[in-house]
C-alpha cells in the first residue's frame, strides 16, 4: 500500500485579465497514513489553498492528487465528494460551528450526511461527548461557549465520523495559549490513536506537536 | 424520512428565529396564494367544473341565424324538421322561456318558467328526484296540463313536501298537475328555472315558419359525432329548408355551440384576465420572497459552506433549502386559504347574480388541492434560485477567514436586481390593466342612457291569457292601473313599456320604409321595438327631438302610428324629416299595415351602456296590446319607498297578478356597469397589491445593498462624498431598477393589454395617457421606497464603518 496522500506537480492559479496569478507551483508531496504534518509559511504562501485542495473542497487545480490510491484529479465530482465525506474531517480557525444548532446537533450533522441510522448516531454522539468531556455542554448553543470550548466541539465534530485524515486550518489561531495547547494535545492524542493529521499553522510550538513540517513560500515548496 | 424530519425541524427553527423575515414572507405569499385561490374557486366553478348534466361535453345549443341577425331563436316548424332530418343528435329538444304567474295560493308569484319538449331532461341527462319526467303523451295539443317543479320553488312554496306530486297548481290561470320535482343540483343557465311544462300543448300557436318565438334547441351529439360534423349536417338541412320554404327560410342558417361554452362565453374573458392578474401577483410575491431568501442566503453562505465541508452533498443542501422554502410556502398557503375564504365571500357579494354558475363558487376539495399544489410549486419557484445560489458558492471561498464582498454576493445582488426589475415590470402591466379598466368604467359612467334614472321606479308583470284573453281587457287593465298609480301620493308621472330599457331583453322585427325599396325576401332590416302607454316618455325623461309623442287619440281605431329613435331616423331618413313618413313591419309576403312616424325621440340604451346603439321604434299599447309589460313611475322622493303603495295599486286592479323585479331604474343603471366596475375593482386591488409588493421589493434590495456597502459608503464619505452624493447613489440605484422595470413593463403591456381589448370601453389597449400616468405613479412609489435606505446610507459614520473592518 502506498502513501495516504500522494500529490504531484499540483498547480493552482487565477486568471486576472490577460495574466495569470499562481498560488501554488509544482507541489509534490507524500503523506503517509498516521503522519502528523504541519504546513507552515508566511501569509499568502498558499497554505490554506493547499489544505482545501487536500480536503477536496477545491478541484480547480492542475497536477495529480491521489488519496488512498484514488486519483482525486480524475474523479467525477460526486465520487470525490463521497470520498471526502467518508475519509476527511475539517477543523477551522474560526471553529465554524452552526450557530443555530446545539452542541449535540452540531456533532450529529456530519453523521446525518453519512446516512448513519438514528440509533447509531445517538451512540456515536454520546461516545464523542464523553471522550471530549463535553456532555454537560450538549444542549448549549455555540454562542454560549468560550472560544476554546467551541474549538473543542469543532474537533469533536471533525473526528466523530472516524475519518482517516483530519485537516486543520490554523486551529488555535483564535485561542489564547493555554486553550491552544489543550487543542494541540488533543490532536496529538488523536494522531497516536491512528488518525492522520495535516495542520496549517504559523506557530513553531504547534508545529512541534507534529512529526514533520512542510514549508511553503510564494506557492513553492520550500523544503 | 429521518433526514427529512431533521430538515423540517431545522427549517421551522430558522423561521421561528427570524420572525420578521418569516412574517413578511408568509404575508407576501398569503396575498399571492389567497388571491389565486379565490379567483381559481370562481374559475373552477364557472369554467372547469362540468355542467351538472349527464356527459355534458356532448350537449350542443342550436339556434337560427341570418346574415343580418345572429342569435335568432328557432321557428317551431324548423325545429321539427331539424329534429326529424338530422343524423348527428340522439334527441333534439326545444326550450322556450315562459312568463308564468303562480296563483291560487296565499299570494301570487311571478315564476321563471320554461316550455320544453318532453325529451328535454333526458337530453340533458337529468332525472326528477320526485315523481316522473315528462312523457310523449304529455307533449301534444290537448294533453292534460302537467308541470315539473324546480327544487327552489318546491322548497319555497311547497315546504319541500313530497306530497306535492299529484297536486294541482294554477299557472297563468290554468290548473296544471305536478308530476315531479327536479334535483337541487339542477340548473338551467339562461334564466330562473322555477317550473317547466311541455311545449306540445302550446305548439298550435307556433306553426308559422317566420315566427321566431324565443325557442332554442338543445341536442346531444351521437357518440363519435363531432361538432364540426354536426354543423355540416345541420347546414345541409338548413339549405334544404331554404329551397322548400324560400319565403321564410332564405339565408337562414343553423348556429351550433357547445352548451358548456355558450353558458360561460360572457364571463370567460373576464375570468381569464383576472387569472392572469392574480398569476402576476403570485409571480411578484415569489420574486419578493426569492429576493428575501437570496439576501438571507448571502448571510447564510458560511453555514452552507460549513455543511458542505462536513459532507453535505449538493442534493442534500438543495433539499434542505427547498424544505425551508416549501414550509414558508405552506404557511403562506394556509394563511392564503383563510384570505381566499374571505375574498371569495367578498367576490360573491360584489358579482352580479346574473353571472352564470356564480352560485356554484365555493372552496371545495378541488380548490384546496389547487392551493396545496400552488403552495408547493410556489415554494419550489421562489426557493430554487436561492437554493441554487447557495450550492454554487465555493466552500473554500466562503470559509476563508475575513472573506467579504465575495463574487457570490455580487452575483446574488445582480440576480435580486433582475428579480425586482421583473416585479416592477409585472406590476406595471397590472397597473396599466387596472388603469384601462378604470378609464373604461369612468367612460361607461359618462354614457347617457337616454333617460333620467333618478327618482324612477320600475316593476315587471305579465297579464295571463286566461284573465286577459283579448286586447280590450289589456287596454282596460293598462288604463285602470295607470289611473291608480298616478293617484298615489308622490307619483308625478307613470307609463307602461315592453321591453324595459336596460333590462337586456329586446324585441326585434323586420321592417321597411315607404321611401326605400321593398327588401328582397329574408333581407329586411331588423329593428328593436317597444310598446308604450301612458306618459312613458315624460316619465322616463326621454327627450322628444321632433314631432310629438303618442296621445289619447292614437287608439285602436286611429291610423297606426310610430315613434322612431334618432339612430333609426339618421339611418333610414338620412336627409329628410321622418315625421309624416311611413313604415311597415312583417314579411314582404304578409306585411303589417303602414304606420306613420309621428315623432323622433332620443336613443335609449337597451342592452347595456357599452352596447352598440340599435335602431328603435315605439308603438302605442292601444294599437299593439302586449301581455308582458313594465310599469315605470317617476316619484317626487325616494322611489324605493313607493314599493308597498305600488303593490297595493296592482292588487286593487288585479289581486291575482304577481309583480316582479320592483326596483329603481338607478339600480338597473348600476347593474349595467357592474361587470366593468367589478373588473376594475378586482384588477385595481390586484394592481395595488402588486405595487405594494414591488415597492417592498425595491426597498428590500436597496436596504440590503446599503447594508452590504456600509464600508464602501464610509470610505466614500471619508474621501469627501457629501450627503447629497450618497443620497443620489441610493436613489440612482433604485431609479435605475424602476426605469428598467418600467421599460420592460411598457413593452410587455403592449402585448398583454391587447388580450383584454374585449373588456374595455371607449379606451384603446395602448392608451398613451394611461401608460404615462401609471408609469409616473410607479416611478413615484419606487422613489418613495428608496427614501428609508437612502436616509440610512447618509447616516453611515465613516469612523464606525471603517473600524468595523
Amino acid at each position: 500500500m502506498g502513501a495516504l496522500i500522494r500529490i504531484r506537480n499540483i498547480e493552482k492559479s487565477y486568471v486576472h485579465g490577460p495574466g495569470r496569478t499562481f498560488v501554488l507551483r509544482r507541489i509534490s508531496l507524500d503523506i503517509e497514513d498516521g503522519d502528523f504534518v504541519s504546513i507552515m509559511g508566511p501569509s499568502g504562501a498558499g497554505k490554506s489553498t493547499l489544505l482545501h485542495i487536500l480536503g477536496m473542497h477545491d478541484s480547480a487545480f492542475a497536477g495529480e492528487y491521489h488519496f488512498m490510491d484514488e486519483p482525486v484529479h480524475d474523479l467525477p465530482p460526486k465520487r470525490r465528494a463521497e470520498l471526502a465525506k467518508q475519509s476527511i474531517g475539517f477543523v477551522f480557525q474560526s471553529y465554524h460551528l452552526l450557530d443555530d444548532m446545539t452542541v449535540y446537533e452540531n456533532l450529529e450533522v456530519p453523521l446525518t450526511y453519512r446516512n448513519v441510522r438514528r440509533a447509531d448516531r445517538q451512540g456515536m454522539v454520546a461516545d464523542v461527548l464523553d471522550r471530549f468531556q463535553i456532555v454537560g455542554k450538549k444542549d448549549l448553543y455555540p454562542n454560549q461557549l468560550s472560544g476554546g470550548q467551541q474549538q473543542l466541539v469543532a474537533v469533536a465534530r471533525a473526528v466523530i465520523a472516524r475519518p482517516k485524515l483530519v485537516l486543520a486550518d490554523e486551529p488555535t489561531g483564535n485561542l489564547h495559549s493555554s486553550q491552544g495547547q489543550e487543542i494541540m494535545e488533543l490532536f496529538k492524542k488523536l494522531n497516536e490513536q491512528g488518525t492522520t493529521i495535516v495542520q496549517v499553522t504559523h506557530s513553531d510550538l504547534n508545529a512541534s506537536y507534529g512529526r514533520r513540517i512542510v514549508k511553503l513560500s510564494d506557492g513553492w515548496l520550500a523544503t | 424520512m429521518d433526514a427529512l424530519l431533521q430538515d423540517l425541524r431545522f427549517a421551522l427553527r430558522m423561521l421561528v428565529k427570524n420572525p420578521g423575515f418569516t412574517l413578511v414572507a408568509v404575508l407576501t405569499l398569503a396575498l399571492g396564494i389567497g388571491a389565486n385561490t379565490a379567483i381559481f374557486s370562481a374559475v373552477n366553478a364557472i369554467l372547469l367544473r362540468p355542467l351538472p348534466y349527464g356527459d355534458p361535453h356532448r350537449l350542443v345549443l342550436l339556434n337560427e341565424e341570418t346574415k343580418l341577425f345572429s342569435g335568432m331563436s328557432v321557428a317551431w316548424p324548423n325545429y321539427v324538421d331539424w329534429r326529424d332530418q338530422n343524423r348527428s343528435f340522439e334527441p333534439l329538444a326545444a326550450v322556450q322561456q315562459a312568463q308564468l304567474n303562480l296563483t291560487g295560493m296565499d299570494r301570487p308569484e311571478r315564476l321563471g318558467g320554461w316550455n320544453v319538449t318532453h325529451d328535454f331532461f333526458s337530453t340533458l341527462g337529468v332525472r326528477p328526484i320526485l315523481g316522473r319526467d315528462f312523457l310523449p303523451d304529455d307533449d301534444h295539443a290537448g294533453a292534460r296540463p302537467v308541470v315539473l317543479l324546480g327544487y327552489g320553488l318546491f322548497q319555497r312554496r311547497f315546504g319541500a313536501d313530497p306530497g306535492v306530486v299529484g297536486q294541482t297548481v294554477i299557472l297563468n290561470g290554468h290548473p296544471s298537475s305536478v308530476v315531479g320535482v327536479l334535483p337541487a343540483s339542477f340548473r338551467f343557465y339562461y334564466g330562473d328555472a322555477d317550473v317547466f311544462r311541455p311545449i306540445g300543448p302550446l305548439a298550435d300557436a307556433l306553426q308559422e315558419r317566420d315566427d321566431h318565438a324565443g325557442i332554442y334547441v338543445v341536442g346531444r351529439l351521437k357518440p363519435g359525432v363531432t361538432l364540426d360534423a354536426a354543423r355540416v349536417d345541420m347546414d345541409t338541412i338548413a339549405r334544404r329548408l331554404e329551397r322548400e320554404y324560400p319565403k321564410t327560410n332564405t339565408s337562414n342558417r343553423v348556429a351550433l355551440a357547445l352548451l358548456e361554452n355558450d353558458v360561460v362565453h360572457g364571463i370567460q374573458p373576464v375570468l381569464l384576465v383576472l387569472s392572469a392578474a392574480v398569476g402576476f401577483v403570485l409571480l411578484i410575491a415569489c420574486a419578493n420572497v426569492a429576493s428575501l431568501l437570496l439576501a438571507r442566503a448571502t448571510a447564510r453562505a458560511r453555514e452552507i459552506a460549513i455543511r458542505c465541508a462536513l459532507g453535505a452533498g449538493r442534493r442534500r443542501l438543495l433539499r434542505q433549502v427547498l424544505t425551508e422554502s416549501s414550509l414558508l410556502a405552506l404557511l403562506g398557503g394556509g394563511l392564503g386559504l383563510l384570505l381566499a375564504a374571505w375574498l371569495t365571500d367578498l367576490l360573491l357579494a360584489l358579482v352580479p347574480a346574473s353571472v352564470p354558475r356564480i352560485d356554484e363558487v365555493r372552496l371545495d376539495a378541488t380548490v384546496l388541492g389547487f392551493t396545496l399544489v400552488l403552495s408547493l410549486v410556489t415554494g419550489l419557484l421562489f426557493g430554487l434560485a436561492p437554493a441554487w445560489q447557495s450550492c454554487r458558492a465555493g466552500v473554500a471561498e466562503s470559509l476563508r477567514e475575513g472573506a467579504r464582498g465575495s463574487s457570490a454576493g455580487r452575483r446574488q445582488q445582480r440576480f435580486r436586481s433582475i428579480l425586482v426589475t421583473s416585479e416592477v415590470a409585472l406590476s406595471l402591466v397590472l397597473l396599466i390593466g387596472a388603469g384601462l379598466m378604470a378609464r373604461s368604467f369612468l367612460r361607461l359612467r359618462d354614457v347617457d342612457p337616454g333617460f333620467r334614472p333618478d327618482d324612477l321606479l320600475s316593476a315587471q308583470f305579465v297579464l295571463p291569457q286566461t284573465a286577459y284573453p283579448d286586447d280590450a281587457r289589456i287596454r282596460l287593465f293598462a288604463d285602470r292601473l295607470l289611473d291608480r298609480v298616478r293617484a298615489l301620493p308622490g307619483v308625478t308621472a307613470a307609463g307602461l313599456v315592453n321591453p324595459l330599457p336596460l333590462s337586456l331583453e329586446g324585441w326585434q322585427t323586420g321592417f321597411w320604409t315607404e321611401d326605400g325599396p321593398v327588401p328582397a325576401r329574408g333581407e329586411a332590416p331588423y329593428s328593436d321595438y317597444h310598446v308604450v302607454a301612458g306618459d312613458y316618455f315624460k316619465t322616463m325623461g326621454i327627450r322628444l327631438i321632433r314631432g310629438r309623442v303618442f296621445g289619447e287619440t292614437d287608439n285602436e281605431t286611429a291610423p297606426p302610428v310610430a315613434l322612431v329613435n334618432e339612430t333609426m331616423a339618421r339611418r333610414f331618413w338620412p336627409d329628410r324629416d321622418p315625421v309624416g313618413r311611413r313604415m311597415r313591419t312583417g314579411s314582404t309576403d304578409a306585411p303589417g299595415p303602414w304606420m306613420t312616424v309621428v315623432g323622433v325621440v332620443a336613443d335609449v340604451k337597451q342592452y347595456g351602456l357599452d352596447s352598440e346603439q340599435k335602431t328603435q321604434f315605439y308603438r302605442p299599447l292601444r294599437q299593439l296590446p302586449l301581455r308582458p309589460l313594465s310599469l315605470v313611475v317617476r316619484t317626487a322622493a325616494d322611489p324605493a319607498g313607493l314599493t308597498p303603495a305600488l303593490r297595493q295599486a296592482f292588487a286593487s286592479v288585479d289581486a291575482d297578478l304577481p309583480i316582479d323585479k320592483v326596483r329603481p331604474m338607478g339600480q338597473l343603471l348600476d347593474d349595467a356597469s357592474a361587470p366593468k366596475r367589478l373588473s376594475f375593482l378586482l384588477l385595481g386591488s390586484f394592481a395595488a397589491t402588486a405595487l405594494l409588493l414591488a415597492a417592498v421589493g425595491i426597498y428590500g434590495v436597496l436596504a440590503f445593498s446599503v447594508a452590504q456597502r456600509t464600508q464602501e459608503i464610509g470610505i466614500r464619505m471619508a474621501l469627501g462624498a457629501r450627503r447629497r452624493d450618497v443620497l443620489w447613489m441610493v436613489f440612482g440605484q433604485g431609479l435605475r431598477l424602476a426605469l428598467a422595470g418600467v421599460a420592460l413593463g411598457v413593452t410587455a403591456a403592449f402585448g398583454v393589454t391587447r388580450l383584454m381589448s374585449g373588456l374595455l370601453f371607449g379606451v384603446s389597449p395602448t392608451d398613451p395617457a394611461t401608460l404615462v400616468a401609471v408609469s409616473a405613479l410607479l416611478l413615484g412609489v419606487a422613489l418613495l421606497a428608496c427614501v428609508v435606505p437612502a436616509r440610512r446610507a447618509t447616516r453611515v459614520d465613516p469612523m464606525v464603518s471603517l473600524r468595523s473592518e
